[in-house]
């Protein structure tokens, strides 16, 4: 295996609002391979959107990163200051967000907004530029380039506003792109485009791609390996057709039983149970302990990862954070009901 | 699409004929509240001989009846001329509103330069250092601008530096030192406010999605602030200039009275206390057309600050 892209490692994050403080990201490791798409799941405060926005340091009011380290070309990210991260952002790594509908300028055309990170990025005339971004919107297919650049965002669809976003993204050719739930505000159809759309650049263009989403099938249709986040922890990670075919950690199996069938209409969906942890203070053991219909007495210590390593349930690359993965285990402990 | 392509033309006419149709409203009901209150120009301290009030009355035509009396004055107004002052002889309306006006509208336009100059950079500052002292600091003041009346700055104003140090004349624009009082106390209340709204506006728009985007393009911190938050946090602040810009530059009584200043708000005080008939009007008239034109003036702003407003010209 050839160095990765990024690794992170232990990376905490945590929100201080006036009521409280939210542990969003409880130590989360990472590691994203040159060109491959690596996808985030889960529900709503899994830490999902947190995580990728620390790599950048691109948080909210509120938001600081409290540990860990994000190695990437060689330094690391979280020890940038913020004027040596501008030279990361936009170039080295462009991030699409989840509503193209707000995440865009509405006075400015679309034009100015993908030649302003040209301009900040390269030495290049405005004329280039110009002619770099007409380049990208032909390579986001927005059908007549030339014309539409001078466009407000307001002018374009949902769909093509988020085009707009990924060849802002990818105006300067970066190493890795964070697509933040870029399919979450759009319709089905638009949905299939865009993701299809970034499958098809990562295969042209070769960039890392770290795909957010609350949507297993979005995960199922465009990601190589996926990481399946819950409490601020990653609860399972792997080779996406492995977890779809041999899940491992109850909150997973609990996920992909939720999916409706269409083959099986009429019976009721079963929907994962209870509700996510309160994360200003999260339960002491597994986040998921608390919903788990399998959860033990020893859940209520925080399990670690357990790779494939003498437990034949999971596969290589697979790992998952629940001590019914140990396979060094004594048998009595799953014996004993919490 | 540039901004001058987007200017309504059809929507322009419209809006200048409303605006003509609000200016009849406002003349109808100011001269039928002013003929309802009781007196006349010519009743005073010393009885005149009624011979003499009943020719003062002819020569004005106040003997008519009110109906053709208000068309007579409908006839004026057409052809802008806004009839004479009946309570200085040979002196006309207009005239009238002009020497004001030019006094008041030098006042006036100083203010509205200290208004953007100061409030709008106060808030920008305050907004960048949300929380920290200079953000305490500038709203302090505001606050202080905001909640003490204008007449009691322009009297401490006055008392301390034109009485105790001597540095600015007590009244009078003879020297410019004369104007720095009345412009401060005129544009005090405004620059606090202008400054509040910047700074609120301004961290509002600081929390949109598409300042985390300019963010992530890697632009440095101020460069997101002026390009991307300033301009679309202008369009609250361009709103309440309109009306600011119109009651400035009309002029205060107070302020006025305080610092001796002839302006347009000192003559439409004692216009109404002379029940000068004709200088109400021409005053009240003249305001309620220089407001609309200065609303007419935000709302073609608009197109300029935010490419999504139209007023459906277009489609």
């Amino acid at each position: 295996m050839t160095a990765p892209v990024l690794s992170l490692r232990d990376l905490r994050t945590e929100y201080r609002t006036d009521r409280g403080t939210v542990q969003a990201v409880r130590g989360i490791d990472l590691t994203l391979q040159r060109g491959e798409i690596l996808g985030l799941v889960g529900e709503s405060g899994s830490g999902k959107s947190v995580t990728c926005m620390s790599i950048l340091k691109l948080l909210k009011r509120g938001g600081h990163i409290t540990s860990g380290v994000a190695e990437f070309d060689g330094r690391d990210l979280l020890q940038l200051s913020e004027r040596q991260l501008t030279a990361v952002r936009g170039e080295k790594i462009g991030v699409v967000f989840q509503d193209p509908m707000s995440a865009l300028n509405p006075t400015m055309t679309v034009g100015r907004q993908i030649v302003e990170v040209l301009l900040q990025h390269r030495k290049i005339s405005r004329k280039a530029a110009r002619d770099r971004a007409v380049e990208l919107f032909e390579l986001v297919r927005i059908p007549s380039a030339r014309t539409r650049i001078d466009s407000y965002p307001h002018e374009f669809s949902g769909g093509m506003r988020q085009r707009v976003m990924i060849a802002i993204a990818l105006a300067c050719d970066p190493d890795i792109l964070i697509a933040d739930e870029p399919t979450t505000a759009l319709d089905v159809t638009i949905q299939r485009q865009i993701l299809a759309l970034l499958k098809e650049l990562r295969d042209r263009l070769g960039m890392a791609i770290i795909l957010v989403t609350h949507d297993l099938g979005v995960i199922a249709e465009t990601a190589d390996r996926v990481m399946v986040l819950y409490g601020g922890q990653v609860m399972e990670e792997a080779l996406v057709a492995d977890l779809f075919a041999a899940p491992c950690h109850p909150y997973t199996r609990g996920l992909l039983a939720a999916i409706p069938d269409p083959r099986q209409a009429g019976r009721p969906l079963s929907p994962v149970r209870g509700s996510p942890p309160d994360m200003r203070t999260p339960p002491p053991g597994c986040p998921f302990a608390p919903r788990c219909p399998q959860a033990m007495r020893i859940c209520e210590t925080p399990p670690p990862m357990f790779d494939a390593t003498g437990n034949p349930a999971l596969q290589a690359g697979q790992r998952a954070r629940c001590w019914r993965a140990d396979a060094t285990a004594p048998a009595q402990i799953f014996e004993t009901p919490s | 699409m540039s901004s001058a392509s987007r200017l309504p033309i059809g929507w322009l006419v419209q809006r200048v004929a409303m605006m003509l149709v609000t200016l009849l409203a406002v003349i109808t009901l100011t001269f039928a509240l002013m003929h309802a209150v009781p007196g006349g120009p010519f009743v005073s301290e010393k009885m005149l001989a009624p011979e003499i009030e009943a020719a003062l009355n002819a020569k004005f035509g106040l003997d008519q009846p009110i109906w053709r009396q208000y068309l007579n004055y409908l006839g004026g107004v057409l052809t802008l001329d806004l009839g004479p002052s009946f309570k200085y002889p040979g002196v006309s309306v207009n005239s009238m509103i002009a020497d004001g006006l030019a006094v008041t509208a030098q006042t006036g336009l100083l203010a509205i330069i200290c208004v953007v100059a100061f409030g709008v950079p106060a808030g920008i500052v305050a907004a960048l250092n949300r929380g920290r002292w200079p953000d305490t600091a500038a709203m302090f003041i505001a606050s202080l601008g905001i909640a003490v009346p204008s007449y009691v700055i322009a009297t401490v104003a006055l008392y301390i530096f034109a009485l105790r140090l001597g540095w600015t004349p007590a009244f009078g624009l003879d020297d410019w030192r004369g104007y720095i009082l009345p412009v401060f106390a005129l544009s005090g209340f405004w620059m606090s406010f202008v400054a509040r709204l910047t700074r609120s506006s301004l961290l509002e728009t600081m929390g949109q999605d598409y300042i985390m985007t300019a963010r992530a393009k890697g632009l440095p911190a101020h460069t997101v602030m002026l390009r991307h938050g300033l301009r679309n946090s202008l369009i609250p602040v361009v709103t309440v200039l309109g009306p600011v810009v119109a009651n400035l530059l009309t002029g205060s009584f107070v302020i006025e009275q305080i610092f001796a200043l002839p302006g347009i708000g000192r003559h439409f005080v004692q216009s109404i206390t002379n029940r000068d008939y004709t200088a109400i009007m021409g005053i009240t008239i003249f305001y309620a057309a220089f407001l609309m034109l200065m609303i007419l003036i935000v709302d073609l702003l608009y197109l300029w600050l935010d490419p999504r407003i139209s007023y459906g010209d277009r489609k």
